[in-house]
């Protein structure tokens, strides 16, 4: 009785992630498929064999990271494009990010660059970052949570692109979002920073490690 | 002549003169950081006149020194520290001229870093090759309202200076006559700072041996500059923050510039 119960419940189970999953199987295997073939052409193909199998490759890395792709959007409660202006240690930030929601969850990977260096100084300095939000409060138009983010700069100094500085960030905080489709965002986080660089009369990379912060404020249009 | 030939033709003249337009050499400016890496300042890392702030300073390409404020301690030892009151900016209480060693060593400044104190002489002297420390002498203290003892404290700047390497250049500002005189008969070379250009006049009276004038981005021009030069001095000029105050000082053509964001100042000067 007991055993059937189970059985039962693990049928239920596979029913169910077959379901979920049927389309991202169908697309797989034909990505498969397709892959497979590709690698047939470049046996029988001698002469231009190096290349396509630089492309063989190149091809089967873009299918693991479509694939990837293909399974976070499709398993997202919500998806969303943020731009926000921020301040941290550094510099004042301009921002876009892609949010993605998942029950609770929102991974919001973000591209910005430092205004002052960027626009003022005519150096590029880019911030590349990834923050995972809980909302433990969730409703229709108010989403709070902690949220933890990580981030990385950095910025060329000198004409020497070997003495560029790195930053790495690991910081904690609070994410808030106010609205509906359009909604207001909040966040303010702080915790570990490292600078790092590498110094030609020593050497060697040398590294700082200090307290940093990070806030900011925009927008987020959910869809 | 064609309309194609003469577009080319404006297009060559303009390219030329395009071409000819010179950019600016700041490459003479030497860039040293402010108390480290800068003093109050939110972008730098650190507290201000910490090992960590040096370091940070000194290691990053483009800087060619840093500005450290000195006072002395009751047990004639030189620590680097800005303000006054060891209350404003440490767990500590009193004036350092007051405070041993082994209290001065037991303090951390009130920042969540908790940076100690420290010594002149624990600047890490491999860091200091080829690099220029600029040391704020400050000779009176407020605490007792009398100026500290000149001759120790000359001769803990020899000791220091004895410690580090031939290629490290040291110089020293102090706005005491008597000072300035002990400090340039040591080899020295000496630095005074003006508040008012109208201050200058004065020097070559009181100050006949000064080899550097300090003062603010705001208060000397372009002009008041090339005539300390003219006079065969040195300039350092200090107050420098945001981008445009670091424009504003590379175009005056100062020997140097007490930078408190190294990071803009470095890039500035290209």
């Amino acid at each position: 009785m007991i055993q059937s119960n189970y059985i039962s419940l693990f049928r239920i189970s596979l029913n169910r992630c077959k379901r979920r999953f049927f389309h991202l199987f169908q697309i797989l295997s034909l990505l498969t498929v397709l892959c497979y073939a590709r690698n047939r052409s470049v046996v029988r193909n001698t002469r231009k064999k190096v290349i396509i199998v630089r492309n063989a490759r190149r091809f089967r890395l873009q299918i693991i990271s479509f694939s990837l792709l293909f399974f976070i959007v499709s398993h997202a409660r919500a998806q969303s494009a943020e731009i926000t202006i921020g301040l941290n240690r550094l510099d004042y930030q301009l921002g876009i990010g892609y949010g993605h929601h998942w029950r609770h969850f929102q991974f919001t990977p973000k591209f910005e660059i430092g205004m002052t260096s960027t626009f003022k100084q005519s150096r590029l300095f880019p911030r590349y970052s990834i923050g995972t939000g809980y909302f433990v409060l969730r409703s229709k138009t108010l989403e709070l949570g902690p949220e933890l983010t990580y981030a990385y700069s950095r910025l060329r100094l000198t004409n020497n692109g070997k003495t560029a500085h790195h930053w790495n960030e690991i910081l904690f905080g609070y994410r808030l979002q106010v609205g509906r489709a359009i909604k207001l965002v909040h966040s303010a986080n702080c915790g570990w920073m490292n600078e790092s660089f590498y110094n030609n009369t020593l050497n060697k990379r040398v590294n700082f490690n200090s307290f940093g912060f990070y806030a900011q404020v925009g927008f987020n249009y959910t869809f | 002549m064609h309309k194609s030939d003469l577009t080319i033709l404006f297009s060559v003249i303009l390219l030329l003169f395009s071409s000819c337009e010179k950019k600016e050499s700041f490459d003479s400016i030497e860039i040293l950081g402010h108390a480290g890496n800068g003093l109050s300042s939110a972008n730098s890392l650190y507290h201000d006149n910490t090992l960590e702030s040096i370091q940070l300073a000194l290691l990053t390409d483009g800087c060619d020194g840093v500005e450290v404020d000195v006072r002395m301690s009751a047990d004639h030892t030189l620590w680097l520290y800005h303000d006054t009151e060891l209350e404003s900016e440490t767990n500590g209480t009193g004036c350092v001229s007051l405070s041993s060693d082994s209290y001065l060593s037991s303090l951390h400044y009130t920042t969540i870093d908790k940076e100690s104190l420290i010594r002149l002489t624990d600047i890490p002297k491999d860091y200091l090759v080829n690099k220029k420390v600029y040391i704020d002498a400050r000779p009176s203290e407020s605490c007792t309202n009398s100026i500290i003892d000149l001759n120790a404290f000359v001769n803990q700047l020899i000791a220091f200076r004895s410690a580090c390497l031939p290629t490290t250049e040291i110089i020293v500002e102090s706005n005491d006559v008597n000072w300035e005189s002990a400090l340039s008969a040591n080899g020295f070379t000496t630095i005074k700072f003006i508040t008012d250009f109208s201050q200058y006049a004065s020097v070559d009276d009181n100050f006949a041996t000064v080899d550097v004038i300090v003062s603010t981005n705001a208060t000397l021009t372009k002009d008041n500059i090339a005539l300390i030069h003219a006079d065969g001095r040195e300039v350092i000029l200090f107050g420098i923050r945001s981008v445009k105050s670091t424009r504003e000082a590379y175009s005056k053509h100062p020997n140097g510039i007490l930078a408190d964001n190294l990071r803009t100042a470095i890039i500035e000067k290209r």
